[in-house]
C-alpha cells in the first residue's frame, strides 16, 4: 500500500447506541455515519463534552510540563495540559531533533523529561541516555550501560522490549531484561543501587515500566510463556531493598491475602484459592506475571494492576480457575496487602493477560458519582470497575469478540462461547480476539476535556490448536500452535475514541497494521499515536480527523509524550523502532513462511518485512519558532 | 483432577529424559536401525577465518550417516517438540530464537556446526543442552534442523530407507508436520 497520501485511515463515526442493557452481550457497533475524509477537511459532529468524567486530582495532579513516569501520572491518563499545539497549527509540526538509540530492537518505552533533561531507555541491552534539552540538538549528558546478560534475550517471549523508566527524587530507575532493577543518579549517570529480582534460568525477565509510590519502586516480572510464577514487588527507593513481594499464585500468605481482603464477587472468595484452583503444584509454574501497568489512588491508598495469563496456554494441563491469573488486584500501597481482586478470565484459554492499563476516573454511573477504574482488557471488554470495592459496573466490547458472549454483572462471570474453546489436538478456527487480545500492552490516553479515552488496539483473530507441552525450566511452556490473521474488515489495527461514561465508541480509525504504540492526548485536543509502518500521526481528539503525519525511520511501537521545553514551547517526543510481539518478525528477522513463528503473530503480519525495517531512534517535534 | 494433571503435566526432569532415552534405544533395537551415535563431533569451527590460510576441519564422518536421512529427520522433529525447541524456534520460523528454516546461520549450517550450537548453547539465549540431551538425540535434532532449510527436492535421500517405529512419546502431534517436515512414507523420491 502506498502510504504517501496524506490520509490513509478510514474514519467511522459512531452514534450513541440507545437502550443499552446493563448486561452486555457482544457489541454490534451501530455504524450510522461513515465519512471518508479527504485532505483532512471533513468535519464531523463533536463528541459531547462530558465535564463530569475526570481523573481524580490526587492521582493526576496539575501538569508541570514534565513527564516523570511512563503513564504520565498515577491515574495513567497520558494527558498533557499543554495546548500550544492544536488542530489549527498542528499541520506545521516539524522535527526539532532526533537521536539514534544505537539499538534496533522494538522500542516500547516512553521518554521521560525532568529538569530539562530527557531520559530514554532502549530495548535490550537497555541503554539509558540523558539528553540536555537546554542546548541546541539536545546533546548527550551521560549514558549508562547496565550490561544485562546476553542470554536473557532467549527467554524474552516477545522481542526484547523495555517499556520505560521512572524518575523519582534525583534518580532514574530502570528495569533490565535480565531481571535487575537499577537506580541511577539523574545528574551523573552513576549507579546508586542494583537489585537482582528475576532469574533467567527459570525464564523470568523484566520488561515493564516501574513506578514509584510513596518511596517504593513497584516492579513485576515477565515470562508468562515460560512457566514462571508471577509477582509484584516493592523496593525501597533509597536502598533498593525489597519491602514486600506479592505472588500471583500460591498460598494466601505468598499472595499477601489477609484479613483486609474483600473481593466483591463470591467466586473470588475462599482460602488459598491460589493453590486450590490449580492441579497440585501447577501454581508454582502457573504464570500470572505482572508486566503491565500500575495505577495508584492516594486517597484510597490503593495500587491497582493486572495479572498475566496462566501457563501453559494449553488449558487442559491446568484444570481450575487458575487464580490469581488474568485478574485485577487492588492492594494497600504501603504493605501490599490485597484489598480486592476481580478475575476477568478464570481458566484462561486464549492468553488473555489482564495486564493492560487501569485509567482512574471519577464519573457518574447511573446517576451516581463513582470512583472507577477503566480497563480495556485483552479479552475485548472495557471493564468499568468501582475501584473502592472491585464491583464491575459495566463490561462492553470495543471490537469484534466471539470467544465470549458477555459478562454477567451479577456474578462477575464471563460467559464463554463453547464453540471457541480451545482443545487438545484440534484446531479451533477464527477465535476473536487473538492471543495478543483486542488490545495488548499499548496504553490508552484519557482527556478530561473531551471525556474520551483513546484506545490503540488490534483487530486480529486466530486459529489455535492445543498441544501437550513438557515443563523444562527456562524454556517455553506454551503448548499451543497459533496462527493469527486479520479480523473482520481486514484492517489489523484500530484506534478507538471511547466514551467511558456512556460506554460507547465515538469514532474509530482503521489502520492496516496492528496499532502497537501508546496514545497521547493533549489539551490542544490532539491525539498522537504511531503506526507499525513508521507514521507518527496527529488526529483531532473530537473527530479523529487526521491533521498531520510524519514518516519515521522504522515502525512505531513506543509511547508518545508531550513536554514543555526550557524555551517554554511544547514538544512531542516518540521512539521509532519496530518490534514487540507484533513486530518480532522484523526485529528478530523471523521467517514469516512459518505462520506459527513469534507465537503465531507471523501469520497476522506476513507482509511486515516489506513495510518496515528494524531501527531505533528518538524523534522530537515542535512548531516552528514564532 | 490430580490424575488428569499428572497425566498431562509432565515436569521433564533430566532423569525423566534418560528414561525416555532408554525407551528410544529399546525401540531402536526393535526396529533394527543403527543406534544413533553417542558422542559429538571432535572439533567444529564456527568461523571461516583461518589466519595465514588453512582450511576448516574436516566434517565429522557421522554427518554422512545423518544428513537427509528421513528417519533421523523424523525423530529429530519429535524431539524438537519434546524438548521445547519449538517454543523458541516455532516450527522453524523462529520466535524467541532465530528462524531455522531461512538458511541463514549465525554459527554455521553444517550438521556438525548445528550439533555444536545445540550442545554448547549460544551466547544470545540459546540454552546449552550438553549433558541434558544425549548426543545421539542431538545428532537427530541437528538433522531435523538442517532439513528445515533444505528444499525437499534437493534433500539427499539416504542409501537405504529405514522403517520408522511409532513415536515412543505422546508429545508427537499426529498429522501436524511443519511445512517442510519429512514425510517418511513418501520420501525419498
Ligand atoms: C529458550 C529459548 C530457546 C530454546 C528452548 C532453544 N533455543 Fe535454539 N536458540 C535460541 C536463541 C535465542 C538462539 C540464538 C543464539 C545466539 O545468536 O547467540 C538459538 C540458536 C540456535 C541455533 C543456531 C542457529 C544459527 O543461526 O546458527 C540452533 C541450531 C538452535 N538454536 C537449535 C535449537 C534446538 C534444536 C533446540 C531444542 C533442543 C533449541 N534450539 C532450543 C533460543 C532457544
Amino acid at each position: 500500500m502506498n502510504r504517501l497520501k496524506p490520509l490513509n485511515c478510514n474514519i467511522i463515526l459512531m452514534q450513541c447506541m440507545a437502550g443499552k442493557s446493563r448486561r452486555v452481550l457482544i457489541l454490534k457497533l451501530a455504524v450510522l455515519l461513515m465519512v471518508g475524509l479527504i485532505g483532512g477537511k471533513a468535519t464531523a459532529q463533536m463528541a459531547p463534552v462530558s465535564g463530569v468524567t475526570n481523573a481524580p486530582k490526587a492521582s493526576a495532579p496539575p501538569d508541570d510540563g514534565q513527564w516523570s513516569m511512563a503513564p504520565k501520572n498515577y491515574a495513567q491518563t497520558r494527558y498533557s495540559e499543554l495546548d500550544q499545539i492544536n488542530s489549527n497549527n498542528v499541520a506545521g509540526l516539524q522535527v526539532a531533533f532526533t537521536f539514534s538509540l544505537g539499538v534496533d530492537r522494538g522500542q516500547e518505552a516512553a521518554p521521560l523529561v525532568v529538569n530539562n533533561t530527557m531520559y530514554v531507555v532502549t530495548a535490550f541491552p537497555n541503554f539509558l541516555y540523558a539528553l540536555d534539552l537546554t542546548k541546541p540538538g539536545a546533546p548527550m549528558k551521560w549514558e549508562y550501560q547496565p550490561m544485562p546478560e546476553a542470554a536473557s534475550q532467549g527467554v524474552a517471549c516477545c522481542d526484547v522490549v523495555n517499556r520505560g523508566a521512572v524518575y523519582w527524587d534525583g534518580k532514574v530507575i530502570i528495569n533490565t531484561l535480565d531481571g535487575n532493577t537499577i537506580a541511577v543518579n539523574a545528574k551523573t549517570g552513576k549507579e546508586i543501587w542494583k537489585t537482582k529480582l528475576a532469574d533467567i534460568n527459570r525464564g523470568e525477565t523484566i520488561t515493564m515500566a516501574p513506578i514509584v509510590v510513596k518511596g517504593k519502586v513497584l516492579v513485576g516480572n515477565s515470562g508468562g510463556e515460560m512457566g514462571v510464577r508471577g509477582w509484584l514487588t516493592a523496593l525501597d527507593v533509597t536502598s533498593g531493598k525489597i519491602v514486600w513481594k506479592a505472588y500471583s499464585t500460591g498460598p494466601d500468605a505468598d499472595v499477601l491475602i489477609g484479613p483486609d481482603f474483600h473481593p466483591f464477587y463470591a467466586k473470588d472468595r475462599g482460602k488459598d484459592l491460589g493453590v486450590k484452583s490449580w492441579p497440585p503444584d501447577a501454581w508454582k509454574i502457573g504464570g500470572g506475571t505482572v508486566w503491565g501497568w500500575i495505577a495508584y489512588d492516594p486517597d484510597l491508598n490503593l495500587i491497582y494492576y493486572g495479572t498475566g495469563n496462566p501457563g501453559p496456554w494449553n488449558a487442559d494441563q491446568r484444570p481450575g480457575d487458575n487464580k490469581w491469573t488474568c485478574g485485577i488486584f487492588a492492594r494497600n500501597a504501603d504493605t501490599g496487602a490485597a484489598k480486592w481482586y476481580y478475575q476477568m478470565f478464570p481458566h484462561d484459554e486464549h492468553d488473555y493477560d489482564g495486564v493492560n492499563e487501569e485509567i482512574l476516573l471519577n464519573m457518574r454511573v447511573d446517576g451516581q458519582e463513582r470512583k472507577v477504574l477503566v480497563h480495556p482488557d485483552r479479552d475485548g471488554y472495557i471493564y468499568v470497575i468501582d475501584r473502592t470495592n472491585g464491583q464491575v459496573l459495566s463490561a462492553e466490547t470495543y471490537g469484534y469478540v466471539n470467544s465470549t458472549k458477555g459478562v454477567d454483572l451479577k456474578t462477575g462471570e464471563i460467559i464463554l462461547n463453547p464453540a471457541k474453546r480451545t482443545k487438545l489436538g484440534q484446531t479451533v478456527k477464527d477465535i476473536c480476539p487473538t492471543a495478543s487480545g483486542e488490545k495488548d500492552w499499548e496504553p490508552s490516553a484519557f482527556s478530561p476535556k473531551t471525556g474520551l479515552m483513546y484506545i490503540p488496539h488490534e483487530n486480529i483473530c486466530m486459529d489455535s490448536e492445543d498441544t501437550e507441552v513438557n515443563y523444562i525450566a527456562g524454556t517455553p511452556y506454551v503448548g499451543a500452535d497459533v496462527r493469527m490473521k486479520a479480523g473482520p474488515g481486514g484492517n489489523r489495527g484500530v484506534v478507538t475514541a471511547w466514551d467511558p461514561a456512556k460506554h460507547r465508541p465515538v469514532w474509530e480509525l482503521k489502520e492496516d497494521l496492528p496499532v502497537w504504540s501508546g496514545a497521547l492526548v493533549t489539551a490542544g485536543d490532539i491525539v498522537f499515536y504511531g503506526t507499525m509502518e513508521g507514521w507518527f500521526k496527529a488526529v483531532d481528539a473530537h473527530t479523529g480527523a487526521l491533521k498531520w503525519e510524519f514518516k519515521t525511520g522504522s515502525g512505531i511501537i513506543g509511547q508518545p509524550i508531550a513536554y514543555k521545553g526550557p524555551d517554554g514551547r511544547e514538544y512531542v517526543a516518540v521512539l521509532s523502532g519496530v518490534g514487540g510481539w507484533a513486530g518480532a518478525v522484523v526485529a528478530g528477522n523471523l521467517d514469516p513462511q512459518d505462520p506459527t513463528a513469534a507465537l503465531g503473530f507471523a501469520g497476522a503480519v506476513p507482509d511486515l518485512k516489506k513495510k518496515t525495517t528494524a531501527g531505533g531512534a528518538l524523534y522530537v517535534f515542535a512548531l516552528p519558532k514564532a | 483432577m490430580s490424575l488428569r494433571y499428572q497425566k498431562h503435566n509432565r515436569c521433564l526432569t533430566f532423569a525423566g529424559a534418560m528414561v525416555f532415552t532408554l525407551t528410544g534405544l529399546a525401540l531402536a533395537q526393535q526396529s533394527s536401525y543403527l543406534p544413533p551415535s553417542q558422542s559429538g563431533p571432535p572439533f567444529v569451527a564456527v568461523t571461516k577465518l583461518f589466519p595465514g590460510g588453512g582450511s576448516p576441519p574436516p566434517q565429522d564422518p557421522r554427518v554422512k550417516m545423518y544428513q537427509g536421512n528421513p528417519f533421523y529427520i523424523n525423530e529429530g522433529h519429535r524431539l524438537f517438540i519434546w524438548y521445547n525447541c519449538v517454543g523458541c524456534h516455532s516450527n522453524g520460523g523462529g520466535g524467541m530464537g532465530p528462524a531455522l528454516m531461512d538458511n541463514q546461520w549465525r554459527y554455521g549450517g553444517q550438521l556438525d556446526q548445528i550439533f555444536a550450537s545445540i550442545s554448547q548453547g549460544r551466547p544470545n539465549g540459546m540454552p546449552s543442552w550438553n549433558g541434558k540431551i544425549p548426543d545421539g538425540q542431538i545428532w537427530e535434532l541437528a538433522t531435523f534442523v538442517r532439513s528445515l532449510s533444505v528444499p525437499a527436492s534437493t534433500r539427499g535421500g539416504p542409501a537405504q530407507a529405514v522403517p520408522v517405529p511409532p513415536p515412543p512419546m505422546t508429545t508427537h502431534r499426529p498429522g501436524k508436520p511443519v511445512s517442510e517436515a519429512p514425510d517418511v512414507t513418501s520420501a525419498p523420491k
